[in-house]
């Protein structure tokens, strides 16, 4: 709770400090808010108390602080390698931070939530700012048309959202997940009324994570954003996303997982295969995230797929160390800044900047799945939970990271070439800035290191 | 210092080698940067030899956990056996004589301090793979060597001519191992399943005990995936064609990785593997086929190769064959034999082929050398020694580890030691072929060419010699029993000491008179193929077609002696087509027509699916509609 | 059935028809005073859900408030059957094939649902008055009331931000 409200505070501060014009300051302060946010949690961590984690409708658990800590971090380093474009628009700084810190309040919420008020509440607040930022670059139509394209399909995903809701509803009589549970649990038999609720809200929280066969906004809405929101969505969009979904399916519809896991398997399925196969074709670099996400996002499903103890830590892993690769590529791509996003403009970069090329090729090959980079780790988690209980999905799941392999390797490739010779692409500067060589530094360093992370437990 | 202490170094040294090359190579003198990475490689041997003389029962060594989750534990962790400190000795050894060899051949490349440090971090990833305890570390190392043999194939992928093939060389390499790679891995995921444990010893444990019951399609499971993952590395069919094309890279990289160590990791993991293989006899037998079927087509294909590499490359490929025969008739020792003589002289023919190639100044066409042997004696002698080792010359090295596999051949069915023996024989022929046609005759190339042959330096010769060395006597390390009864099979009972599993294999020996038959005709037939050589290249100055057409010698020569064109015409030409055709089969239509056509498929699937992306935003609804559609059909069915 | 039964099924039709209308009639104007309508038919519906406060609050918010200012901006722009864009006949063909499945496979899977049973309302008739519902929304839910106060503020923001001139990119 205390986390929370420091952060809506935070928030509230930032757009007030914008009135100063000064970039700087606003950037401090909301750092500075978004760490107490994170301590107030790591003392709730560690001193847990009641009065200041649960409520009714929230409850700050071990399973909420982690994913909140992850989402806070990411969103500090998408703040601060975004920063050099928010600056460029003096008038709207704090209006661009102050939404994002918005956003990551509702993704928090949807990590922490007990009934279906909060998160519905949760899932707004998340994507709001985010439809608004997705448009943020007024003078693009790129980004205006995007910003409309999710506003729409996020708009008829939200109206499923709540008809499964209240279906739910009318089939349990409560909000309440662990209610919600237990009638399952107690219930003789279940009214047609829960499987359909069900259906609804999965339907949504497939929207909202970008599975496959409802992804299709999530190539043009990459594409079009500016990329620190493309990152942002990203990392803690779907952070909050995957997290409310697990949370949901392991608690209130846990007696039902006869029922969904099989739809979800095979969603898992098409999902990846989905994402890899677009991807190889991409030749502009945020369709190829998107893409590549999509595919992140049918491994990331086998979690739920097949639940075990570890599931939930391990999509967090997962989700963690997919966070920081993406984080890293979408800088890489703000220092290129190519006008057209084209993948050949990567050209050269390994020779122009040794350590943003570096960086990058790390980060695809931790998309990738190569050992012993932390994405690697992730997937090798995932996959070793998984193997006793379904080997089919994962050798679907191998033969799929084989193909990502062909397109994460194609841009490294790039990467490493020589500078181009053709006067048709003109040849990016690379210009960077301090705060996102800070930003490439923490990933990198996340990315080589961030194995060691699994020798705490 | 006790095994425990001295195990790390035996890895640090070559990764801090390639720390320091790779950070700070730029600022430091070309000299300093050559001269470490071979040092240090050095030092990690004679840690290496030492732990060797030491080491009684295996030891373990744990650096770190990886993973500890309540029910799945994952450490870092080293084992010194014998099987791994051998290996460690041969990586090492080879990888510091070459390290010195390239001091010399890389000297004017402008890539020279990020090859050494490839080279170190190759070295670092291969010495992973050996001396970790359990199958995760062994992925962690075969990995890295993969990325590190990638990196090295493409080393100029800058170049201006070829640099683009090069590129394409190296993705070829990486992608098919990757399929090899996804073996493995599923292969791991499997034997997690089964013993919930990735440690040789326990796993060895496990399997060995008296009332284990062997879960016959799981065993055999298992070890398909670890054999595909094998034939990846290993360049088996239908992998294999990565390796000739592995050629691209800078020859001292062909000779350390693409011959004696990387490629050797399938033989390893097999061999390190014995008691699950012991328990899958059909795995063993798909083993024993693969390698018979490979080592004859490479063998074939050779026969018509000019290019000086890769007549080597397949003939590696060749020798692996043979390698995988053994393995799949439970020879582990033998294969473990083979590997350390073939490492020998593999990588002095593959060194004295760099040598060759500095010499002429980039040539590596067969058709263009001729002669050399008056103006680099060093490497021809040296070349000539590792050519006899190969072919099974009496007495050197590959006679008796050759023979020994060839015995155990003999000893299953005498059908598989005949093509054996074809295979041998054909290995023979074409390394007699090259060996004449570089060394012997007139020289063929260019005045420019001709002008500028000279001896290599001194950091290059040295190497040879002392692989030569090693090549003639490396036989010693295995006698077969009819030799010294005393210190025959020292291998064997090295082996048999302290590696998991080793112990309960007892591969019959012959009888001394049968051994006694087969060497006599091993030695006939090499000696046969030896003379008729001489007799064809050297004698009859015979040439390949196309240069013959230009000289005009040929006819000269066909009209003077009948024998050649019954030998073209019985021998020569039929495998010349054969041969023709296997590459033709193998390498157009097996892998541009299905390894790349599955490849093609998927993009052309990822063409398709992109065209769903219309940009509509009234298609995405739609198709957010029907998916609650078929979710909802999908609960009409299942209720 | 009970007269309020009648009552509700005839209201919920109606509301159903002048919903669809507004997605059938070619003139926007129209299909907003369509909208005006369905909004004041889901009204109704609340009262007979003794819903009262929210009946009231709908049609001021709703009906009242923003219903207007579409109107405005309708008018404003001139947008007329003209100028607007038309879906393909594929589309039309496809949405209608897609929206009469899902009502199929819904009404399919609906069919024979079990209810809960009906619980009486203990504060009788003023459950849904203006009184209970602050009571609620003060006590037991003033979390999810307060978050939802957050949900404003960054729906503000973004308003803003959107509509706001943009002055010239300072480079």
């Amino acid at each position: 709770m205390l986390a929370l409200i420091i952060l809506f505070l935070t928030a509230l501060v930032t757009l007030f400090v914008g009135f100063a014009k000064k970039p700087l300051l606003t950037l401090s302060l909301s750092v500075l808010g978004l760490l107490g946010t994170a301590a107030a949690l790591i003392c709730q961590w560690y001193h847990p108390s009641d009065f200041l984690s649960s409520y009714e409708g929230v409850n700050m658990d071990g399973f909420a602080i982690l994913f909140s800590l992850v989402a806070i971090i990411f969103t500090i380093l998408i703040i601060f390698s975004g920063f050099e474009q928010f600056k460029s628009r003096l008038d709207h700084t704090a209006d661009y931070i102050g939404l994002l810190i918005f956003s990551l309040f509702g993704a928090i919420v949807m990590v922490s939530f007990q009934d279906m008020f909060m998160f519905f509440l949760g899932l707004e607040i998340l994507s709001i700012p985010i439809y608004v930022m997705a448009g943020a670059r007024k003078d693009d139509p790129l980004s205006s048309e995007s910003s409309l394209k999710y506003f729409i399909t996020g708009a008829f995903a939200t109206g499923i959202l709540l008809f499964g809701i209240a279906w739910l509803y009318g089939a349990t009589g409560t909000f309440k997940i662990y209610e919600i549970q237990q009638f399952f649990m107690e219930a003789e038999q279940i009214s047609s009324l829960a499987y359909v609720g069900l259906l609804f809200i999965l339907s949504a929280f497939l929207f909202k994570i970008g599975a496959a066969p409802f992804h299709f906004w999530s190539p043009d809405v990459y594409d079009g954003a500016p990329a620190p929101v493309t990152g942002f969505m990203a990392a803690v969009v779907k952070l909050g996303a995957f997290g409310a979904f697990i949370k949901l399916f392991t608690i209130a519809f846990s007696e039902l997982y006869d029922f969904w896991m099989p739809a979800l398997t095979f969603l898992a399925i098409l999902t990846m295969f989905v994402g890899n196969l677009s991807a190889i074709r991409q030749v502009r670099f945020k369709r190829l995230l998107a893409y590549s996400s999509i595919a992140h996002v049918g491994y990331s499903l086998i979690t739920m797929v097949v639940l075990t103890n570890n599931s939930a830590l391990n999509l967090w892993y997962y989700l963690f160390s997919y966070g920081f690769a993406t984080i890293a590529l979408i800088t890489v791509q703000m220092i290129v800044n190519d006008r057209e996003d084209r993948i050949e403009a990567f050209k050269g970069l390994g020779r122009a900047n040794p350590f943003v090329g570096f960086v990058a090729v790390v980060a695809l090959l931790a998309l990738a799945g190569v050992p012993p980079l932390m994405g690697f780790f992730g997937k090798f988690l995932i996959f070793a939970d998984a193997i006793s209980q379904n080997p089919a999905l994962i050798a679907v799941a191998l033969l799929n990271s084989g193909i990502g392999i062909f397109y994460y390797l194609r841009t490294v490739i790039v990467i490493l070439q020589k500078p181009g010779v053709d006067n048709e692409i003109e040849q990016s500067e690379f210009k960077t800035t301090p705060l996102q060589l800070i930003v490439l530094g923490i990933c990198v360093l996340a990315m080589l290191f961030g194995g060691g992370l699994l020798m705490v437990h | 210092m006790s095994v425990e202490q001295l195990l790390p170094l035996v890895l640090l040294l070559p990764l801090i080698g390639g720390f320091i090359n790779g950070v700070f190579g730029n600022k430091l003198p070309k000299v300093v940067v050559g001269s470490l990475a071979t040092l240090l490689v050095a030092g990690s041997f004679f840690i290496a030899l030492s732990i060797f003389f030491q080491l009684d029962q295996a030891v373990e060594v744990k650096l770190f956990s990886i993973i500890s989750l309540p029910d799945l534990t994952l450490n870092a962790k080293l084992l010194a056996d014998n099987l791994s400190i051998w290996m460690t000795l041969i990586i090492t050894g080879i990888g510091s004589l070459i390290h010195l060899f390239s001091m010399g051949y890389m000297s004017h490349d402008p890539g020279y301090r990020k090859f050494f440090t490839y080279l170190n971090l190759f070295i670092f990833s291969m010495l992973i793979l050996v001396l970790g305890s359990n199958y995760f570390m062994l992925f962690f190392g075969w990995e890295g060597v993969g990325i590190c043999s990638y990196l090295l194939i493409g080393f100029h992928y800058a170049d201006e001519q070829k640099g683009f093939l090069n590129g394409i060389a190296a993705r070829k390499a990486f992608i098919m191992n990757r399929v090899g790679d996804l073996g493995l891995l599923i292969g791991l995921f499997l034997l997690l399943m089964q013993f919930g444990t990735l440690e040789y010893s326990e796993i060895a444990a496990v399997v060995t005990a008296e009332d284990f019951v062997n879960p016959t399609w799981m065993m055999f499971g298992i070890t398909m995936c670890l054999f595909i993952g094998a034939t990846g590395k290993s360049a088996q069919i239908p992998l294999f064609t990565w390796l000739p094309d592995a050629m691209a890279g800078p020859t001292p990289v062909s000779a350390l990785i693409h011959a004696a160590t990387m490629v050797t990791a399938g033989i390893f993991l097999t061999v390190r593997s014995n008691y699950l293989f012991e328990l899958a006899p059909d795995t063993q037998k798909v083993m024993l086929y693969i390698g018979l079927a490979t080592s004859l087509v490479a063998a074939f294909i050779a026969m018509r190769q000019n290019d000086i590499k890769k007549v080597l490359a397949y003939s590696t490929v060749s020798q692996l064959g043979l390698l995988f025969v053994a393995l799949g008739l439970g020879a582990y020792t033998a294969a473990m034999f083979h590997v350390t003589t073939h490492a020998f002289f593999k990588a002095l023919l593959f060194l004295g082929s760099g040598s060759v190639i500095h010499a002429m100044s980039d040539e590596q066409d067969i058709r263009k050398m001729g002669g050399l042997k008056k103006y680099i004696p060093v490497t021809h002698w040296t070349f000539l020694i590792g050519t006899l080792a190969i072919t099974g010359f009496p007495l050197l090295s590959g006679f008796y580890s050759k023979d020994e596999i060839l015995g155990y051949a003999f000893a299953e069915s005498i059908p598989l030691y005949l093509i054996l023996m074809f295979s041998v024989l054909l290995t023979a022929i074409y390394m007699f072929r090259m060996y004449f046609l570089v060394f012997h005759g007139e020289f063929r190339g260019s005045d420019h060419q001709k002008h500028h042959l000279h001896e290599s330096p001194a950091n290059m010769t040295v190497p040879l010699i002392i692989l030569a060395i090693l090549s003639v006597f490396g036989g010693v390390l295995n006698l077969p029993g009819l030799f010294l009864h005393d210190q025959a099979h020292y291998m064997t009972h090295l082996y048999e000491h302290n590696v998991a599993g080793m112990n309960l294999i007892h591969m019959e020996h012959l009888p001394s008179n049968t051994i006694m038959v087969l060497m006599a005709v091993a030695v006939i037939s090499c000696l046969a193929v030896l003379a008729i050589s001489y007799q064809v290249y050297v004698k009859k100055k015979s040439l390949p077609k196309e240069d013959a057409q230009l000289t005009g010698w040929e006819k000269v020569s066909a009209n003077k002696l009948y024998f050649d064109e019954i030998y073209t015409a019985l021998f020569v030409k039929p495998i010349e087509w054969l041969s023709e055709k296997g590459y033709r089969f193998f390498e157009i239509v097996f892998l541009n027509g299905i390894v790349f056509g599955v490849a093609k498929g998927f993009e052309t699937a990822g063409e398709v699916v992109k065209k769903w992306e219309s940009g509509r935003v009234n298609w995405y609804v739609l198709w957010m509609v029907s998916g609650i559609v078929g979710l909802i059909i999908y609960y009409l069915v299942k209720f | 059935m009970s007269s309020i039964e009648i009552i509700a099924l005839a209201l919920g039709a109606l509301t159903i028809a002048s919903a669809l209308m507004v997605v059938l009639s070619m003139h926007p104007v129209r299909s907003v005073l369509y909208l005006i309508l369905t909004f004041f038919l889901i009204s109704a519906n609340y009262v007979l859900l003794n819903a009262q406060f929210l009946a009231i609050v709908n049609i001021v918010v709703y009906a009242g408030a923003i219903m207007v200012l579409f109107l405005f901006v309708l008018m404003l722009l001139n947008l007329s059957k003209d100028n607007e864009p038309r879906a393909s006949n594929i589309m039309k063909l496809a949405a209608s094939l897609a929206a009469g499945a899902l009502v199929i496979v819904l009404v399919a899977a609906l069919k024979d649902a079990i209810y809960l049973p009906v619980v009486e309302n203990v504060q009788g008739n003023s459950q849904g008055l203006v009184e209970n519902l602050g009571q609620l929304l003060f006590t037991k839910y003033v979390l999810p009331f307060e978050t939802s106060s957050v949900l404003f503020i960054a729906a503000m923001v973004g308003a803003v931000l959107l509509s706001k001139k943009e002055k010239q990119i300072i480079d």
